[in-house]
Parts: structure tokens; sequence; C-alpha cells
């Protein structure tokens, strides 16, 4: 602006463009030169400038909101998520630890003497479908720790620690029927110089039971007797 | 304001030439000024970027790199039929701040309950200055939970894991145990260690100066590489019954200790390997250290009559004789300079290889023994696996000894004979029986049935080696007269199984004073046998070390056997093969 500093400022006319003024300038060279004023693009660029910066700084900043958002949604998220799995851990741990408490052998010992079995003395095996006891069965012996009152106890000296089982849900087992049958059989067998009096597996359980227990496993393994 | 003046100039003073001021020099100068100024921050800038700036770079991502480590988990023990015998689990270590505590007694007094510790100890470890320190170790998650609630000052807790054996002391000489750190110190969690430990990972990450990730910078993550889990051939309900009948015999018959091996013949998987007394494997520093070994594999001891199978098995395998070949066994033998005797005394006697094994004659044993010579029993005795590693990597295993042949006193041959002069390990002991059950062929002895990776491949180990020593006819002959032991005029009836044909041989062996270098009163009495005899399933060997009520190995380690025998074979499911025994005649004459 201070490279025409003769000239005076002419009535600026408001409708005067810039394309005129440059038509005019070419047209008569040197005379009647005019300032022309920019004025109004200059205005008009400037508002489209500051919006275009203000919305970008807007949309900038709605970006952080969203972005910082969701961040701490995630991180609130992760949160739970970490505390929910801590406490998952931790019941596994505990139920693992408890499981395998359970299942030791020792444990299971326990529980079976309190379901009032003893260790048998023989193995014994029962084939099917024909029924040959495989091995010699003897009565198992040995202490009972605890008798629910309502077990019958099953006749017979013999098999006084066998019939004292407690009847085993589910199966519609009666102790006392079983042990007459069990005893029955012997009788009969001893007759024809069989020993068919009961079986008995790893744990002595009554008869009708520990006969469908084993022998299905059994099968297969099963030897053929002379 | 320069325009204005240049315009009252020009009105005023029109000839006056305008001074501008001096452009030039004022436009030098600033140029100059800013020239320099971009000098110095381009000479910097090169400086940071391009001389220092590798250097730089990295020291700033130091500073905001984090490495935290992911722990690996220790693999599992599991039995043959995937019973857990060692697991790990998450359990808390619980430390303290004693600079934050106020009342140590009060704290002391709450913790008590939970942590089972006394108060007054608890309020003592609490007392102090000391910023960080452990108060208890591997506690489990639910106990930290009851101590966290409790909201006590100073009382932190830090994330852990814990070795726990469900079983206690099951199988505790074969699994070992774990120190402080959680590594094996003991048994098979020290010789695979490296496998059960697995490869910690690690996590590497940009964190802002709280510590915490920057959410887009990026992260390493090597992930751990889990510990492999371990499946020993191990039976643990066999393992219980042999443990408790082994522990019940040697207090009854107040001996040191003993030993229970229980084998599968035909694959060498060893079902149950008990000692006792033994040692609860979640406590182990309760337990003497004698406790800690595991007798089977680590003591050696002469064999005594049990290694009578070794000789007769080679005197048949070499065709010297048959189970029926007669004997004229006299009361006394001299053999280099000593006099041998049987331990029952007895004049001349007539009695079959089958009786000599039945009534176990050392003085029948000479003499059928000399019928091959040393040389060949040395050979035999080798091919057994005496002497020889058994293939189990079990630390700290004696593999048993015999001397070379060439070594071989005057006294060596007839001793070595019937089981002095030479040692054997349990394992050994019970392999020379599974390899006549086996029909001669040995099969190298297993404990370890795989190891299954975490991502659930299944590592078999290396197919066993077997050896032939003795023919298939020999072993059935061994086997014939091993049930002449079990049967009526053997030395162990009472090894007898109802409904089932079982061979064996029992063992009364003198133990080695150390001081004297002689033997002592003290004896192991032991009983080794199979069943069924004709198709033999099982081999179990049974040892009972200084017993002092009885003495023998057919009165103290036959019932044993029996027990062990008979629930394993009800485990297994094995029955009677219902074929009646044969009788050999074990005298002669008349």
């Amino acid at each position: 602006m201070s490279a025409a500093p003769k000239l005076e400022p002419t009535g600026i006319s408001e409708s005067v463009t810039t394309e005129y003024a440059t038509k005019g300038v070419r047209k008569n060279m040197r005379a009647n030169l005019r300032l022309v004023s920019p004025m109004r693009v200059q205005k008009a660029s400037n508002g489209m400038f500051v919006l275009v910066v203000l919305s970008a700084l807007g949309l900038g900043m709605l970006g952080i909101l969203v972005i910082n958002t969701s961040l701490a949604q995630g991180a609130f998220t992760l949160g739970e998520l970490r505390s929910q799995y801590g406490e998952l851990a931790r019941t596994e741990a505990t139920l693992t630890e408890e499981v395998a408490a359970l299942s030791a052998p020792e444990a299971l010992e326990t529980q079976a003497r309190a379901l009032g079995m003893v260790p048998s003395q023989t193995p014994v095996f029962i084939q099917i479908p024909d029924g040959t006891v495989m091995g010699k069965p003897k009565p198992a012996r040995g202490a009972v720790i605890a008798t629910p009152a309502d077990a019958t106890v099953g006749e017979g000296a013999e098999m006084a620690v066998v019939g004292d089982l407690p009847e085993t849900p589910g199966i519609g087992y009666d102790p006392a029927t079983a042990d007459a049958q069990a005893n029955e059989e012997a009788q009969s067998a001893k007759a024809v110089e069989k020993n068919n009096e009961n079986a008995v597996g790893v744990w002595s359980e009554p008869v009708v039971i520990e006969a469908e227990v084993v022998s299905e496993d059994a099968l297969p393994d099963t030897v053929q007797v002379e | 304001m320069s325009k204005r003046t240049n315009r009252s100039q020009s009105r005023g003073m029109l000839d006056t030439p305008i001074h501008l001021g001096d452009y030039s020099k004022r436009g030098l100068i600033l140029i100059l000024v800013m020239s320099l100024m971009f000098l110095i921050f381009a000479v910097r800038l090169v400086d940071l970027q391009a001389i220092r700036g590798g250097e730089l770079a990295s020291a700033a991502l130091d500073q905001r790199l984090r490495t935290q480590e992911i722990p690996a988990q220790r693999g599992m023990i599991v039995d043959t039929n995937g019973t857990a015998l060692a697991i790990t689990v998450e359990a808390r270590d619980v430390t303290a701040d004693q600079s934050m505590i106020e009342d140590p007694a009060v704290v002391g007094q709450a913790l008590s309950p939970i942590l089972g510790a006394d108060a007054d100890i608890l309020a003592n470890r609490l007392t102090g200055d000391r910023r960080f320190m452990y108060v208890a170790k591997g506690i489990s998650p639910d106990k930290w939970e009851q101590i966290s609630a409790l909201r006590l000052p100073g009382i932190f807790s830090e994330t852990t894991s814990r070795r726990i054996y469900p079983a206690g002391d099951l199988a505790a000489n074969v699994i070992g145990f774990v120190g402080d750190e959680g590594s094996g110190l003991g048994g098979y969690e020290y010789a695979y260690e490296k496998e059960l430990g697995g490869t910690p990972g690690e996590v590497t990450f940009e964190g802002g100066p709280g510590g915490r990730a920057i959410p887009t910078a990026a992260n390493v993550r090597i992930n751990a590489e889990q510990g492999v889990d371990i499946q020993l051939t191990i039976d643990s309900d066999i393992q219980f019954v042999a443990q408790q009948a082994i522990s019940d015999a040697v207090t009854q018959a107040g001996a040191s200790d003993g030993t229970v091996v229980v084998m599968d013949p035909k694959s060498g998987h060893i079902l149950a390997l008990a000692t006792a007394p033994t040692f609860d494997a979640n406590d182990p520093t309760m337990s003497d250290e004698q406790n800690l070994k595991n007798r089977p594999l680590t003591d050696a001891f002469e064999p005594g009559s049990t290694s009578k199978v070794m000789t007769l098995a080679a005197v048949i395998n070499e065709g010297a004789a048959t189970p029926y070949t007669p004997f004229t066994v006299p009361g006394v033998l001299n053999r280099g300079d000593k006099d041998f005797r049987d331990h029952t005394p007895h004049g001349t006697i007539n009695l079959t290889l089958s009786g000599i094994m039945a009534k176990s004659s050392n003085i029948g044993t000479i003499l059928a023994a000399e019928r091959i010579g040393g040389r060949k029993l040395s050979k035999y005795i080798k091919k057994f696996g005496i002497g020889e590693e058994t293939g189990l990597n079990f630390p700290g295993e004696n593999k048993g000894f015999i001397p070379a042949y060439e070594d071989w006193s005057p006294t060596s041959f007839p001793t070595i004979a019937f089981g002095q002069g030479l040692s054997v390990n349990a394992v050994q002991a019970a392999g020379v029986f599974a390899t006549i059950a086996n029909d001669g062929l040995r099969v190298q002895p297993s404990l370890v049935a795989k190891l299954i990776h975490a991502d659930g491949t299944v590592q078999e180990p290396e197919p066993p080696v077997t050896t032939r020593v003795v023919s298939r006819e020999s072993a059935k002959q061994v086997r014939s007269m091993l049930e002449s032991v079990v049967g009526d005029g053997g030395t162990a009836t009472g090894a007898s199984i109802p409904g089932y044909r079982v061979g064996g041989k029992t063992g009364t062996a003198q133990i080695v004073n150390q001081v004297t270098g002689g033997y002592g009163r003290d004896v192991i009495a032991s009983f080794i046998g199979m069943a069924p005899a004709d198709n033999p399933q099982l081999v179990v060997a049974v040892f009972i070390s200084r017993p002092q009520a009885g003495r023998y190995g057919g009165e103290l380690a036959a019932p044993v056997f029996k027990k062990v025998t008979s629930y394993a074979l009800g485990a297994l499911e094995i029955p009677p093969t219902g074929a009646k025994a044969p009788r050999l005649a074990l005298t002669f004459g008349g």
C-alpha cells in the first residue's frame, strides 16, 4: 500500500470489482489509476478461514473427546474384566484344589469306608453272559466305620459286613433280599461243588451291583474257563 | 508512521531529497541476526536429529519402555489315569510396610486366625521401619480375600503361584518336591525341571509417567511357554495300597524301611513305586532327610536269595539242567576256604532243581551254577541289567554293582551264585522277575508315560530298549519252578492268592555292616513274585529292611505281596486264567 503514496484515494465504490479495475488499467495505461479495495474478497475468505479453523478445532476436540471417552470406557471394561478374571481364577484355583484333594485315593478310601465298604480279600470276576465265577470268592472282612441306622443287617456271620451296606439310591436295591439271594446261591453252589457265593470286586459292594459294574468292564479281558 | 512523515515532507519541501532511512543497513543487520539465529537452530537441529539423534531417541524410548515378565505356569504331574499328583494353583504372598502399621499388636491379632500363626509372633514381625517384608507366602486366594476385607493399613499382597500335592505323601518319593522359589528340588520335579517349568514370556510396552501403557504405542509381547504336563505310569490307587501295605508292615516288623515295586512286565511300566517311611510333598522340610529319598532307586543292597532266579535261569537256558534234574545236596559245602550252609541245617538231601528253588538252598544253587561256570554266570547277571542304569533317569539312582569276572576271588563265584557279593536296587531286582515273566525278554522299565505340551501335543518317550536274556522256554520253566515256592512245601505259602496261579521267590539277605565290613544280624526280608504265573501281567517286589520282629521274606514280605497283588489284579481287571498249577517234584528218591 505504501507503494502508491501519491495517489489520493478517490471515492471508493463498493460496486467496483477487481476485474473491472484491471480492465480499466489495461485500456488506459497510466490514466485514471484508482485504488481498488479487496475488502469484500478479504472479508469473505477470512470468514471461511475462521470457519474452517474453528470447525477443525471443534472436530479435533470432539475427536479427542470421543477417543478419550472410548479409552476410558475401554479401561473401565478392562478393569472390570480383569477383576472378573481374577475372581474366576481364584474360584478355579479353589475348586481345582478341592477336586484334587477329594479325588486322592486316601480321601476316596475314607469315603468308601464311611459308606460301609471294606477292601476285598481276593479279586473275583463274573463272566457275562454265562455267569461263570472266576476266582475264589471270600467274604470281605474289615471294620466298618459308619453304619447308617436304617441299613438292614444281613443274615449269616460271614455276610455280616457285606450286609451292613446302606441302600444305594436310584438302583432300588434291598440289601436284605439281595443277601438272602446271595446266600441261597451259595448254598446251591456248594451242593454242586461250585463256589458261587457272591461277587467280590475291588470294593466289596453288594452282589447285584458289583456284578453289573465289574462284568461290563471285565468282559473283553475275560479268559475262558476250562 | 514513515508514510505520514513522507507525505508531509513532500508537501512542505518538495525540493529536499526525501530521507528514507538506511534500509539496506538495517535489513542487513536483521538478515544477519536472523541468519545467525537460524544457523544456531540448524546446528542444534543437526546435532539433535542427525548426530545424537539415535542415541536420544533410544534414551527417550528407554524412559517410556517398561518390561513385565509373564510367568509360565508349571506343568502338572498326573498318574496313568490322569489323577492329579502335583498341580500349581494361584496363591498370594502377604507383604507388609512396617512404617504404615501404627499398632502391630492389633494387626497381628487380626491376621492370626486367618494365617494360623501366633498373634504375638506376627506382631513382632510387623514392628519396625522396613518398607517391605513378607508376612506369609503362598496363602490361598480365599484367605487373602478375608485379609483384604479387613482393610488393614500397610498390609499388601503379591500374586504368585503355589505347588500343591493333593494326595500328600502319595508317590512323593517319585514326584519329589519344590523349594520356596517353586523350582524342583527332588525327584522328577527336579529331573524334569526344564520341561515342567516352561519359559517365562514378557510384554514390553511404552508407558506414561503413571506407569500405564500408552494405548496407541506399539507393544511387543512374547507369550510364556507353559510348562509341560508329565503323565507317569504310576497308578495312584495301586500306589496307595502299596504304600499303605508297606508302611503297615514296616511298623509291625519294627523295620527301618521298606519298598514295594509293582511292574507291568510286558510294557516295563512301573505301576507303583512305594517306600516307607516317606514324606509329605507339601511339607518336605518336616521329614527326616533319609525319608526324602526314593529308596527303590537310590538304595542298592545285596539281593540274597531272590538272585538265585538269575542263576537257575542261566543254568536252564544253557541247557545244563532242567527243573527235574536231581542234585545231591550235602549239609556243608567247602568252596574257596569257606564252608557254605543252608539257612536250615540239614544232612545230605536229594533235591531237584525245582526243590533247590523252592527250599532256597544255597548249596544246591552253587552246585547248579558250577555246571555253567562263573564267566557265563557273570554274563547272564549283566544281561539281566545288574550294574547298569535302569533308564528311568531318576536323580541319584544307584545302579548296583557286580565285580568284573576277572576280579572275582575264589569265594566270589559261590557267593554271587546265591546273591551275595553283588548289589542291586529294588527296580533292578523286580526287573529280573519281569524278564522271566515276559518270556525272557527284558523290557527297560519306565516311569514317565508321556509328556503333554501346553498346545495339546503329546510327546511319547522313546520305545523301551529290549534285551533277550533267556529263551521263552527257559523262562517258562523258571516260572513253573517259582510257582513251587508259593505252593505247598515252598518258602512263601503266605503269598498265594486264592483262585490265581502265583509264582515268586523269597529272600533274606544279610546287610553288610558299614562299620565292620562284615555281615551283621540285620537282614533285608524280600519277596518278588508274579501273577498269574502262567500268563504274568504283574510283577510285585517287596523289601523290608532291618526287621526286628520276624526275619524271613516268607513271613514278612509275602503277606505284603499278597495284599498289593490282590488289589492290583482286581483294579486292573486281570481275571484268573483258570489253569491248574503244575506240581513239580521237589525231592527225589524219598
